[in-house]
């Protein structure tokens, strides 16, 4: 059953494969459908073993990732947690025509619909998201203990110990202890459950993989330190550290800006090369470390090659205007729009000159808001006016 | 959903967040100020050495905890050990009456020589309570030979291992050689000494989680600038007492600090008289009450003779300029100077106009005034001061936070200023008016 399910999806991309490139890659990205399998009652993401056991989240797992559930009992929850860089792609993409719309698929392949059998830009925007929504999510589990297998590292070193800077033999370097967010393991385990399947093989595999690296490194990068310093009268005798994971609303500003300048890339010539030398050698697979160390070289060779942290896409954006059930696009029909605004979320862009319509409507809305010590909030429930402008 | 709502940290995850690691790292931080403690005090206890040997054990003892703590840095330490050395001892060999004027005056110019020349700030802010504490010890030492108080100048091993002491050579306090010595020949060993230590853990670490994560919290960035100031100052001075608590602790372990029955005697600070203040000359008393003692009895009391106020000020310089040549901590301190000196003042002219008792300090015994401390007037006029000490404290003490940048590499003139025009002068305004009213009165 599995084995048609699987062959109806490989038929039905191989026929919306319209660029040539071959867009088959396996179920790689299945496990987002636990993310989304969390939210409807059936199911409970705080309670791991009934996720674990439950056939259909089981179903959106491959082997490898089976394992690892099995093995590291709480990772399932966090997985499933994950779901909120669902949320953080539609912030993002809230005033544009393509707004990560998702469907309610337990299949989680077609989570956000046949886009992501492109190698677009938005595609690549997905991967990053969840694959960084995982590693926040593990890291942040970690900490609050809810995953057994993960140890506070204590021995572990922060970035700062590894460069230079500020690295004077005189001063000591702090050491990272106590197990604030522990994005070690967040990372690791991402690389190991995100990037099950991505052997790195095909281009597109190569471009799954880059994005789900990036993801990754946006969250390591914006880890904070905070620290502050105790000592008599003021100096810094003692120094206490504590690593701050980022709120997911900055990683998600940070790849959306990458998102605006994602490159397109092609593979470089040494790496078209190399797979053909490595399946006569080693004809099984590609060494895990290896499979990370990879060039993409710019489709316009005057560009810079893309950076760990860039996103990087294969082929254009289709057009999201109008509705598209081969590409799985909704089209803009419906979208609200704002018609003062001459960006992509004026009216005039996102129904793409179809025009629009304006309703009035009242809302009951919080407002007055006023704090009070300590710590409640009271508002007052309003009955405002509102102008909603929607595409035709 | 609310995407708002899914990443909103609560209180408890934020608290946990760096509850967490600050508690590892305040213990990790005792762990190696206990062992080298208790290595010491045990080795004292067990084996019966000879007096060169203890003194040598305590300078090994010490020389390796600070070398634990701050590295290679160490050397500036030995450096001013060994240089004032072997100056107390040329100068004995001249038979210099004023040995203890030359050796105070050089540690502070090689004190203030470090701040200027030293490359790196971050270092010297890491190793600045350390030299202090050195130099505190070196002056007391020079001072006490000049008295005579020692039948001939210390040797070497006695020296060193005062200066090393592990029990005060990283976070104070300052202990008098005479203490320190005989400490290292006393030999006791009672439960009570376990509990001490272990009282003196919790406390310290409850200090630590209440500076750097509790009180940054409780009141929040949004609220009126003065409560944050409030919070900022008091965030402050729970640091200090986490450095003071956790000075008792080393001190209790080493075996020093204690009575013959195994009471803890050693008092650095006092918070509850420093939270809820009588007077600013009593903040000025309890903050670091050994560093009190050691102020009063080699400064102040060498320079009374040359009248009671030229003391106070030189006693406000010299423990200036023990602080370094800071324009951040100068100016606290003079302000704290003169407060206190226009607060004493206008107390005690109130006191006498409305023969009640709220003189800056306490009346000991009997009082003479008519309404005694517990009136209702005095009630009132107590509190007065009280509140104005507390926020001449907020005042003070806001701008200890900053930064970790700025923590770690010191404090500039402009950070000052810059803290304490947004309170718009106030304190010192508050003063000036205070001094006005004194000279009217």
């Amino acid at each position: 059953m599995k084995c048609l399910w699987l062959l109806v999806i490989t038929v039905l991309c191989l026929r919306c494969d319209t660029a040539g490139t071959k867009p088959r890659r396996g179920r790689g990205s299945m496990w987002w459908g636990i993310a989304k399998a969390g939210e409807p009652n059936n199911l409970s993401p705080v309670s791991p073993g009934v996720l674990f056991m439950d056939p259909a989240v089981h179903a959106t797992l491959r082997r490898k990732q089976r394992r690892l559930a099995r093995e590291n009992p709480g990772v399932l929850a966090a997985v499933a947690k994950a779901q909120y860089a669902f949320a953080e792609c539609q912030h993002q993409f809230k005033y544009r025509r393509w707004n990560c719309s998702t469907r309610n698929f337990l299949r989680g392949k077609n989570l956000f619909g046949k886009i992501v059998d492109r190698g677009c830009r938005e595609t690549a925007f997905i991967y990053a998201i969840t694959s960084a929504g995982v590693t926040h999510s593990l890291a942040r589990a970690c900490r609050e203990a809810s995953i057994e297998s993960c140890t506070c590292d204590y021995s572990h070193r922060p970035r700062a110990a590894q460069n230079p800077v500020g690295g004077r033999a005189n001063v000591r370097v702090w050491k990272w202890g106590g197990c604030s967010d522990n994005i070690g393991f967040g990372f690791r385990f991402s690389r190991e459950f995100v990037d099950t399947g991505e052997r790195g093989k095909t281009l597109r595999e190569k471009m799954n993989l880059h994005n789900n690296e990036a993801g990754r490194r946006h969250v390591q990068t914006e880890m904070k330190q905070e620290c502050k310093c105790h000592g008599m009268s003021g100096s810094c005798t003692v120094k206490t550290c504590w690593m701050r994971l980022p709120s997911f609303r900055s990683v998600g500003d940070s790849l959306k800006d990458r998102f605006d300048g994602a490159s397109r890339v092609m593979l470089s010539k040494a790496d078209v090369e190399t797979p053909a030398q490595r399946n006569e050698a080693a004809p099984h697979r590609v060494p895990r470390k290896d499979r990370y160390r990879f060039q993409l070289r710019p489709h316009n060779p005057d560009h810079k090659s893309p950076g760990v942290k860039d996103l990087v896409y294969l082929e254009s954006s289709p057009g999201f205007c109008e509705k598209n059930p081969r590409l799985g696009i909704p089209g803009t029909h419906g979208r609200a729009c704002n018609d003062t605004s001459i960006g992509v979320d004026g009216c005039d862009l996102m129904c793409c000159g179809r025009g629009y319509k304006t309703n009035t409507m009242f809302v009951v809305e919080r407002c007055n808001c006023t704090f009070h010590w300590c710590c409640e909030v009271k508002c007052k429930l309003c009955r405002t006016e509102k102008v909603v402008h929607t595409c035709l | 959903m609310d995407a708002e709502d899914v990443y909103a940290e609560n209180t408890w995850t934020y608290l946990s967040m760096c509850t967490e690691p600050t508690v590892y790292e305040g213990l990790k931080f005792a762990k190696d100020i206990l062992f080298s403690n208790l290595l010491l005090r045990f080795t004292i206890q067990f084996l019966p050495l000879p007096h060169n040997v203890r003194h040598s054990l305590s300078l090994i003892t010490g020389v390796y905890l600070l070398y634990n703590n701050i590295g290679s840095a160490i050397f500036w330490t030995i450096g001013l050990t060994t240089g004032s050395y072997t100056m107390i001892t040329v100068l004995s060999w001249t038979k210099s009456k004023r040995r203890s004027l030359f050796v105070s005056f050089t540690i502070i110019t090689f004190l203030l020589l470090c701040e200027i020349y030293v490359l790196n700030p971050k270092m010297w802010q890491q190793i600045r309570g350390i030299q202090m504490i050195a130099a505190m010890k070196i002056i007391s030492v020079a001072i006490e030979l000049d008295r005579n108080i020692y039948n001939n100048i210390l040797n070497p091993v006695e020296y060193g291992g005062y200066i090393f002491c592990p029990a005060n050579c990283i976070l104070g306090p300052w202990m008098s050689f005479q203490s320190y010595n005989k400490s290292l020949e006393v030999r006791f060993l009672c439960k009570r000494w376990f509990s001490i230590i272990l009282i003196n853990l919790i406390l310290s670490i409850s200090f630590l989680v209440l500076s750097n994560c509790l009180i940054p919290w409780y009141i929040d960035d949004d609220m009126p600038k003065w409560l944050i100031a409030y919070r900022d100052a008091q965030a402050f001075r729970m640091s200090h007492y986490f450095v003071s608590s956790m000075s008792v602790l080393s001190m209790v372990s080493a075996g020093f600090g204690l009575t013959n029955d195994c009471h803890c005697e050693l008092k650095v600070t006092r918070p509850s008289y420093i939270e809820i203040p009588r007077s600013l000359v009593q903040v000025v008393v309890y903050w670091n009450i050994p560093m009190h003692q050691w102020l009063k009895m080699y400064v102040f009391k060498t320079f009374q003779p040359y009248g009671q106020f030229t003391a106070i000020l030189i006693t406000y310089a010299v423990s200036s300029l023990l602080h370094g040549l800071n324009f951040q901590l100068s100016a606290v301190l003079l302000s704290i100077g003169t407060f206190s000196y226009v607060e004493y003042n206008l107390r005690s002219k109130i006191a006498l106009a409305l023969e009640v008792c709220c003189l800056a300090n306490p009346c000991l015994k009997q009082c003479t005034h008519k309404y005694k401390k517990n009136s209702l007037l005095a009630l009132v006029v107590n509190s007065i001061f009280t509140l104005i000490t507390i926020m001449h404290l907020a005042y003070l003490g806001v701008m200890f936070e900053a930064s970790f940048s700025v923590q770690e590499s010191g404090f500039s003139y402009l950070h000052t200023m810059s803290k304490w025009e947004n309170l718009n002068y106030f304190s010192h305004g508050l003063v000036v008016f205070m001094y006005i009213i004194y000279l009217m009165m």
